[in-house]
């Protein structure tokens, strides 16, 4: 409730409310981003792009059928898509090495190269697997909220879950033999 | 049997997730899929715990959003873009140029100018009635690059569209804009170069190296640029970006003539102007830039060229097809810009063997090597 209200602040030009926004979805944002892009430098640049582009386009955002989150989403997935037409670019696996060797700490270190990991696998997923896993599981949404955003059914969204989850599950296994 | 698993996994990881079940619970209640069901619920269950530890590194929230608030509400809709580009001429102290480019990008939010006008802009050329939409979101982005790499990779961008205008404009013969938009292209990359060396080391090395590859891209582009005029490799000639006249020293290129009226473009989004000397022309298509001798370009180049430097485009590397257009005898010169620069390097010992067979007698045709 709280947040359809700064929602319709937002609308009104309010750009402190647009801020509290940011606040309450900041972290799932740049989470999305992070499992999505497969440089961690660009995440960071991603994420303010896609609240930039939500201020620019909040006053034509209908409530109706699309939550907040839902929409947000679509422009994250949509700068995502831009960043990849434009630059072209590939998933560079040593760069995400790379990423996990920068930290201290040897606990640190074993978690951040199990997100790594992780995050390699999901990034060689078919591009609607990746986009249901982040959704799903990075971010925490419904079968339906997904449903919602990526304009499917939910029993579809169910079906794509299955298949993603054995694809990962393949990819994880072939990279631990 | 698989609607029915896709179900109960879904089910299953709403209700551990809730704390409704536990796996135990959920796979005692199916025994059947017991097997097919507990890796993928771990794999379901382990996403969220590893994903819930990554979070923005600290500070970039709240730099973040002091950043994203100031570039919302920092003017008001009644400062007018051409002000502000004209603010933009004057004063170009680093202070201000911030400060100008989040009022521009709050300028774009405010005038309503959403993704379409901005995509709309991005192929937008100098002069143009949404150049200064492109050029503000470019300032845009810039200011919303938080890391030095990122500032790095911003500017390199900017700098390949100002790469891509040049080449538009000289071949519709735009001489004086060409000059302007080559200095902005060389300050861009000069920026580019300085942002890269003030990221940390880490990524200061990915930045420098992916820095590298874009100017050896780039290098192709201007040299096909300086057969057409000379002295825009050179950076000689150049007034103040904002006070360009007549730039000296620019004479018609040995053996290439003045293009007679501006450049054309094909339907398959070729362009092509014609030198001086007869039935000959310059060609840029699809990343590969020749010269040819023919008596009609248009026929040649949609008989052919167009759909094979896509091709070799889509396949990064050079089919056999295409070898032989760019080795037929009318032919006079070829090399790869942009997307294909790479494969200059790739013919070049071919190239050089050739020479070295003829008596270092090459007939001048083929990329040149670095």
């Amino acid at each position: 409730m709280k947040r359809d209200i700064l929602v319709e602040q937002a609308k009104r030009g309010d750009a402190e409310a647009f801020g509290k926004l940011y606040e309450i979805h900041v972290d799932e944002v740049y989470r999305y981003l992070y499992h999505r892009v497969g440089r961690l430098e660009d995440v960071e640049d991603l994420t303010s792009q896609v609240f930039l582009k939500a201020w620019q386009g909040i006053r034509k955002y209908r409530s109706q059928g699309i939550p907040f989150t839902a929409w947000l989403f679509r422009i994250a997935h949509n700068t995502v898509v831009d960043y990849y037409r434009s630059k072209k670019r590939e998933v560079s696996l040593t760069e995400l090495d790379a990423d996990a060797g920068a930290l201290d700490g040897a606990q640190q270190l074993e978690q951040e190269m199990e997100r790594s990991q992780v995050r390699k696998a999901i990034l060689q997923l078919r591009e609607d697997q990746q986009k249901v896993i982040v959704l799903r599981f990075i971010t925490g949404m419904s079968c339906s909220e997904v449903a919602t955003i990526m304009g499917k059914r939910e029993g579809t969204i169910r079906v794509m879950q299955h298949r993603a989850l054995s694809a990962l599950r393949s990819i994880l296994a072939e990279g631990e033999s | 049997m698989n609607k029915k698993i896709e179900s109960v996994l879904a089910q299953g990881i709403d209700d551990i997730t809730a704390g409704r079940a536990t796996l135990e619970d959920v796979l005692n209640q199916h025994p059947g899929l017991r097997n097919d069901l507990e890796p993928l619920l771990q794999i379901a269950l382990g996403l969220r715990e590893t994903s819930s530890q990554v979070k923005p590194p600290p500070g970039f929230r709240s730099k973040a959003r002091a950043q994203l608030m100031e570039a919302v509400s920092a003017r008001s809709p009644s400062q007018g873009l051409l002000q502000l580009g004209n603010i933009w001429n004057r004063e170009r102290r680093q202070g201000m140029v911030f400060k100008l480019a989040t009022a521009m990008a709050a300028l774009l939010v405010v005038l309503g100018l959403g993704g379409g006008t901005v995509y709309a802009a991005q192929d937008a050329q100098f002069g143009d009635l949404l150049y200064p939409v492109k050029t503000a979101t470019e300032q845009a982005r810039l200011v919303l690059s938080t890391t030095a790499s990122g500032k790095a990779a911003s500017h390199l961008e900017i700098a390949q569209s100002r790469l891509d205008e040049l080449t538009n404009a000289t071949v519709n013969g735009k001489s004086d804009v060409a000059h302007t938009l080559a200095t902005q292209y060389r300050s861009h990359v000069l920026e580019a170069l300085s942002w890269a060396a003030q990221a940390s080391d880490n990524r200061s090395e990915q930045a420098t190296l992916r820095l590298q590859e874009k100017l050896e891209a780039h290098q192709s582009a201007m040299e096909a640029l300086s057969q057409e005029m000379p002295d825009i490799a050179e950076g000689k000639g150049q007034g103040k970006p904002d006070d360009v006249g007549k730039p000296e020293g620019v004479g018609q290129p040995e053996g290439v003539g003045k293009p007679e009226g501006a450049g054309k473009t094909t339907t398959d989004g070729c362009v092509y102007v014609k030198t001086g000397n007869q039935n000959r022309y310059q060609v840029w298509c699809n990343g590969v830039h020749l010269i040819v001798n023919t008596d009609n370009i248009t026929n040649w180049l949609t008989n052919g060229l167009s759909a094979q430097a896509q091709a070799a485009a889509t396949s990064e590397t050079v089919p056999q097809a295409l070898l032989a257009i760019l080795d037929e005898t009318a032919v006079e010169h070829f090399n790869f810009y942009g997307p294909l620069s790479h494969l200059n390097q790739e013919l070049a010992p071919e190239e050089e063997q050739e020479q070295e067979q003829a008596g270092g007698q090459g007939k001048g045709k083929g990329p040149k090597s670095k």
